[in-house]
C-alpha cells in the first residue's frame, strides 16, 4: 500500500469522515495525520488518528468507488461482516471497527483498525530483513488457512448465495462472457477444468485471495491478512491452489509457496493444524483454475479502463498482462511449470 | 510515407527513456505511473516491430489446424467456439501448442523477460 499524500487536519478533502467520527464519537472527537493511499483499486482508501476521550487511535477508511455491473468483489458490507467474524475467532485480521451507513452519505465502506507491517511481495520474498520469517512462512500459511477452513461456514451463511460460493468455475465462465473477448487460453483453460472437474467437496469459509500482497508481515510472523472482498464458501484446497500458482512466485519459480516455501511445508502444516488432508493432484486443479481466474481480473482491469469506468495506467497494462498470466496457465498446462 | 530518422522505434524509445528518468525523481504514485508509462511504451515499441510478423503467423497457425481461411478475428473466434464445444479434445496437444506458441508471441510483445528460458527472443 503506498502513502503519498499527508495532509493536516484542517485541510479540505476528509469533511465526510470528520462527519462520521463525530457522529459516533461525539463533537469532540477528532481525524488527524491523514494519509492517503492511492494504489487501490476500486476504492478510496484513508489512513488517519482517531483521538477522542484523550486516546488516540490509527485508523483506516475504505471507500467503494466503483461498482461496475461486472462487479465480482463482495460489498464492503459483506467484507466488514467476514472480518468482524474471523477477528471474533482471534484470528490476525485488522479489527473491524465501525460501518458507513446512508446518514454518513459516503456510500459504501467501512473503517478498521491499521495495521503496520510490510506487504510489497518483492520485498517479503527477497529482502535479508525478513530471511527468518520466509523459513517459517509456508508453514505458518498453512496454519492460517486451517483455522480459516475450520470455522463453522454456518457463521458465514451470508455468503452462500453468492456466485462464488455455489460454484466459482461457473461463476467466472460467465464473468469472463460478460467481456466477450477471444482468449483461446483461457478457453482452453476452462475447457480443462470441465474435463478434469475435481473431487466434490465440503465447503468451507475460504479467504479467496490468500498470498503475498494481501498478508501485512513483520520480521517473525504474519501481522494480518487483508483484503476479504474474494472470500466465499467452497473447496479448501481452492486457497492453497491459488497461493501456490506461478503469477505469485515472481521471480522464485523454485519456491511454490507464494515464491517463499515448500509445498511439503504448506501442507504438512496445514493437516498438523485441522486441514484436511491434502490431494496435491487437487491443488494443482485449483492452480490451473486460480490462472484463469487471475487472467480474468486482469481483463476485468482492462475493461474498466476500456470503457471510461476508471481510466489508469495501471488498468491500461492490466489488459496487456493477461498475456503473460495465459503463458504461466499454459505452461502450468504442460507440465513445465509444477 | 517516408519519414526521416528517427524512426517510430527510436522515437518511442526516446520518449520512454525519458519518462523513465522522469519517474526516477518522483514519488510515490506518481513514479509508480511514471514506470507504468515507461512499461506501456516499451509494448508499443515492441508491436510496432514485432506485430506485422506475429499477426501472419498467428493467422497461418490458426488455418492450418482449423484448416479453414478467414481473418485472424475470425479465426479465434471458430477456435474458441470449438474449444468450449469440445471438438479439439482429440487434438490436446497440437491445440496446447498452437495457443501457446501463439501466447508466447503476445508475453514477446508485452514483456519478454516473463518468458521462460526455451521461449525468450534473443533480443528484446
Amino acid at each position: 500500500m503506498a502513502q503519498v499524500e499527508t495532509k493536516s487536519a484542517e485541510e479540505d478533502g476528509f469533511d465526510d469522515i470528520r462527519r462520521a467520527v463525530t457522529r459516533r464519537y461525539g463533537s469532540s472527537a477528532k481525524i488527524d495525520n491523514i494519509t492517503v493511499a492511492t494504489l487501490g483499486g476500486s476504492s478510496r482508501t484513508v489512513i488517519f488518528d482517531l483521538i477522542e476521550s484523550g486516546k488516540s487511535r490509527r485508523l483506516v477508511s475504505r471507500q467503494e468507488t466503483y461498482t461496475g455491473e461486472e462487479q465480482m468483489f463482495l460489498s464492503t458490507a459483506n467484507q466488514f461482516h467476514i472480518m468482524d467474524v474471523v477477528f471474533k475467532h482471534n484470528f490476525p485480521v485488522p479489527e473491524p471497527v465501525f460501518e458507513y451507513d446512508e446518514a454518513d452519505g459516503m456510500g459504501h465502506g467501512f473503517v478498521s483498525a491499521f495495521a503496520s507491517g510490510e506487504t510489497m511481495p518483492k520485498k517479503i520474498i527477497n529482502a535479508s530483513e525478513f530471511a527468518d520469517l520466509r523459513r517459517t512462512l509456508a508453514a505458518r500459511c498453512g496454519q492460517l488457512l486451517a483455522q480459516l477452513h475450520t470455522i463453522d461456514p454456518s457463521e458465514f451463511s451470508f455468503l452462500e448465495q453468492w456466485p462464488d460460493s455455489v460454484d466459482t468455475v461457473t461463476a467466472f465462465r460467465e464473468r469472463y462472457d460478460f467481456y466477450a473477448e477471444l482468449h483461446p487460453a483461457i478457453e482452453l483453460g476452462f475447457r480443462w477444468l470441465e474435463r478434469n472437474r475435481a473431487p466434490a467437496a465440503t465447503k468451507r469459509f475460504l479467504h479467496g485471495d490468500f498470498r503475498c500482497g494481501n498478508l501485512m508481515v513483520g520480521p517473525t510472523d504474519i501481522h494480518a491478512v487483508l483484503d476479504w472482498e474474494c472470500s466465499h464458501l467452497g473447496a479448501p484446497m481452492e486457497d492453497l491452489g491459488w497461493l501456490c500458482m506461478r503469477s505469485w512466485r515472481f521471480d522464485h519459480p523454485e519456491l511454490p509457496v507464494g515464491g517463499f516455501g515448500a509445498r511439503k511445508d504448506l501442507y504438512e502444516a496445514y493437516q498438523a493444524a485441522g486441514g484436511e488432508k491434502v490431494d496435491p493432484e487437487v491443488v494443482r486443479y485449483w492452480e490451473i483454475f486460480g490462472l484463469v481466474r487471475w487472467a480474468i481480473y486482469n481483463i476485468m482491469q482492462a475493461y474498466g479502463h476500456v470503457t471510461g469506468f476508471r481510466r489508469s495506467l495501471a488498468f491500461a497494462a492490466c489488459g496487456r498482462n493477461t498475456s503473460l498470466v495465459e503463458y504461466d496457465l499454459l505452461m502450468t498446462l504442460k507440465g513445465q511449470y509444477t | 510515407m517516408s519519414q526521416y530518422l528517427p524512426d517510430v522505434h527510436e522515437l518511442l524509445k526516446t520518449v520512454q527513456q525519458y519518462v523513465r528518468e522522469m519517474g526516477a525523481k518522483l514519488k510515490g504514485g506518481d513514479k509508480y505511473d511514471a514506470l507504468v508509462a515507461a512499461y506501456l511504451l516499451g509494448i508499443c515499441e515492441r508491436e510496432l516491430r514485432l506485430g506485422p510478423d506475429f499477426n501472419q503467423n498467428e493467422k497461418n497457425g490458426l488455418a492450418d489446424f482449423l484448416k479453414t481461411g478467414g481473418s485472424v478475428e475470425e479465426l479465434q473466434k471458430r477456435l474458441c467456439e470449438g474449444i468450449r464445444a469440445g471438438k479439439h479434445d482429440e487434438d490436446w496437444d497440437e491445440l496446447l501448442d498452437l495457443v501457446l506458441a501463439q501466447t508466447v508471441n503476445n508475453v514477446a510483445v508485452v514483456r519478454p523477460d516473463h518468458l521462460s528460458e526455451i521461449h525468450r527472443p534473443n533480443e528484446n
